[in-house]
């Protein structure tokens, strides 16, 4: 029942949806590569400074992605004011929100495996430096799992507000702001969990505590949105 | 035990904020029968069938439906629900094909249902158009459809004939009264027209400010609409009171300038002409007058001096 589901709402996506994570792989890599090439080429760290690059990169393209996610997926169901025809099919509420928060996570772990075969294959054909396998995957692998926080706040607040400004509004900020609040000094910033997915790489000492507080806040951000799904009242 | 209702509410009370939009309702729905659900705009129609489907929690009162409180048993009642609820609900990049695929998905059906009730609402040919290129007709046909594919015992249809051509009604319609018949099926058809479900419906609700004003079977409300005779006479008080003197019912219209009599047997009418006329009034005009269901509903709903 619950495969069945997620395969009905992986029908529902719009082809824009199917499209970003790759639109996000393209990006990450290009401007990671860019930026390498224009100014790190000559500094000490070789080839190996352009994960210190993606670093910079990645926060903001998967949040951004995220967000833009969201906003689609339940801007489908707002538009024709689907939701009283999807809540009045014998499927438990919480489960048809659960379902677009897998695919969500889905679609941006599609992200860092295009990330990961994308810089592999640069990699390959730039140098011939062994490929360094862990922090290759690990990066955006951990920062895909330090924004389930994120995806659990963008999607509930994309379902509460028919008009999609404010939920895109917050998400553009938050993705924005995410390395500048990592890079704070105050420790509470770095409770927001907008800041957790730039603190999540492995580059960044004690990165395996985020990436715990992450998933521990995700999964309780992720039910009571369920929670609060069930509860509402559909127009 | 078996029941007899296929919708059965009891005391059903709606709040929103102090208002009272559902005020009460004790709404009886006999199986495989078509229950016209009627009232004006706004008078708590949508409200009802959104209880009745959980979309929004009743503030009192309790739903039965096919014998199963909603409270605790949704999933289960869902199972055997087809609804349509005010707009038709779909995904417009999708084809109409795959709106239905999703909705047999999530139900667990089979996929083959999907082209036999394509069928039913004639949509075979755009079944595989995305449904933002359909015309309002088309996109309310699908919702039938959606509403349709899963085998419902209960079909709960808002408005469903909204933005139909007169022959996409008369399709529908049609449609409607089969169900009963040929598949077991008892619908509950929500409409603010009395012409509407007047040619479909064999038991009438109907809704006023929130209150179930009237229930029963259609022929109970059609008993109503007795014609009357109407004569058009100088003096109708005194032709009235002369009327009633010889043990005939009339009453008096003064602003009218006529009286009306439920006299309306061929015979008897001739008689009673006849005496007017002995009796040196002058009958200017004889009609006979029945009372149309829209105007009976009108008076039920008291909005005959709306607009």
């Amino acid at each position: 029942m619950k495969l069945t589901l997620l395969h009905a709402e992986g029908l529902k996506l719009k082809r824009l949806c199917r499209l970003i994570p790759l639109i996000q792989g393209i990006i990450l890599i290009s401007m990671t590569a860019l930026e390498w090439y224009l100014y790190f080429r000559q500094g000490p760290g070789g080839v190996y400074a352009g994960f210190a690059v993606m670093y910079m990169f990645l926060s903001f393209v998967f949040l951004l992605g995220i967000t833009l996610l969201a906003s689609i997926m339940a801007g489908t169901e707002h538009e024709t004011r689907a939701w009283k025809q999807l809540l009045a099919m014998p499927v438990p509420k919480g489960s048809i929100y659960l379902a677009k928060l897998v695919w969500i996570f889905l679609l941006q772990l599609c992200t860092v495996v295009i990330t990961v075969v994308g810089m592999c294959v640069i990699w390959v054909l730039y140098t011939n430096e062994p490929i360094p396998w862990k922090i290759m995957i690990l990066q955006p692998l951990f920062v895909c799992l330090s924004s389930v926080p994120m995806m659990a706040i963008q999607l509930w607040l994309s379902t509460v507000f028919a008009n999609q400004a404010l939920p895109l509004a917050l998400g553009i900020f938050g993705s924005v702001s995410s390395l500048f609040l990592a890079r704070s000094s105050s420790p509470v910033i770095h409770l927001l969990p907008w800041s957790y997915p730039a603190l999540s790489s492995p580059l960044i000492p004690g990165h395996m505590q985020w990436i715990g507080i992450s998933l521990g806040v995700g999964l309780m951000l992720s039910i009571l949105g369920t929670l609060m799904f069930t509860r509402r009242e559909f127009e | 035990m078996t029941e007899e209702y296929a919708i059965d509410t009891h005391q059903l009370t709606r709040k929103f904020g102090q208002r009272e939009t559902v005020r009460r309702i004790n709404l009886k729905v006999p199986k495989r029968e078509v229950y016209g659900f009627l009232g004006p705009n706004g008078a708590g129609k949508t409200t009802t069938i959104r209880m009745l489907l959980g979309l929004i929690r009743a503030s009192s009162g309790n739903i039965r439906i096919l014998g199963k409180d909603l409270n605790g048993n949704r999933m289960e009642i869902l199972k055997d629900v087809g609804s349509l609820v005010e707009s038709p609900s779909y995904y417009g990049h999708l084809s109409g094909y795959t709106n239905l695929k999703i909705v047999t998905l999530m139900h667990g059906m089979p996929e083959s249902r999907i082209n036999e009730v394509l069928a039913w609402v004639r949509l075979e040919q755009a079944a595989h158009r995305p449904v933002k290129s359909y015309s309002l007709g088309m996109k309310q046909r699908l919702g039938i459809a959606m509403a349709l594919i899963t085998n419902p015992k209960l079909l709960i249809l808002d408005e469903p004939t909204n933005g139909l051509d007169p022959s996409g009604i008369q399709e529908i319609r049609e449609l409607i009264m089969r169900l009963p018949r040929d598949f077991d099926i008892t619908v509950l058809l929500s409409s603010h027209l009395l012409s509407e479900i007047e040619q479909v419906a064999t038991y009438v609700g109907i809704i006023n400010q929130g209150e179930l004003i009237f229930q029963g079977p259609l022929q109970q409300l059609t008993e109503r609409s007795k014609p009357y005779v109407w004569v058009e006479t100088d003096r109708p008080r005194e032709a009235a009171a002369a009327l009633n003197g010889q043990g005939w019912d009339a009453e008096p219209d003064e602003a009218g300038g006529q009286l009306r009599t439920s006299v309306t047997y061929r015979k008897e009418s001739a008689e009673m002409i006849r005496f007017l006329v002995q009796q040196h009034y002058d009958v200017y005009r004889v009609t006979e007058k029945k009372k149309t269901l829209e105007e009976i509903f009108l008076e039920l709903t008291g909005q005959e001096n709306s607009l």
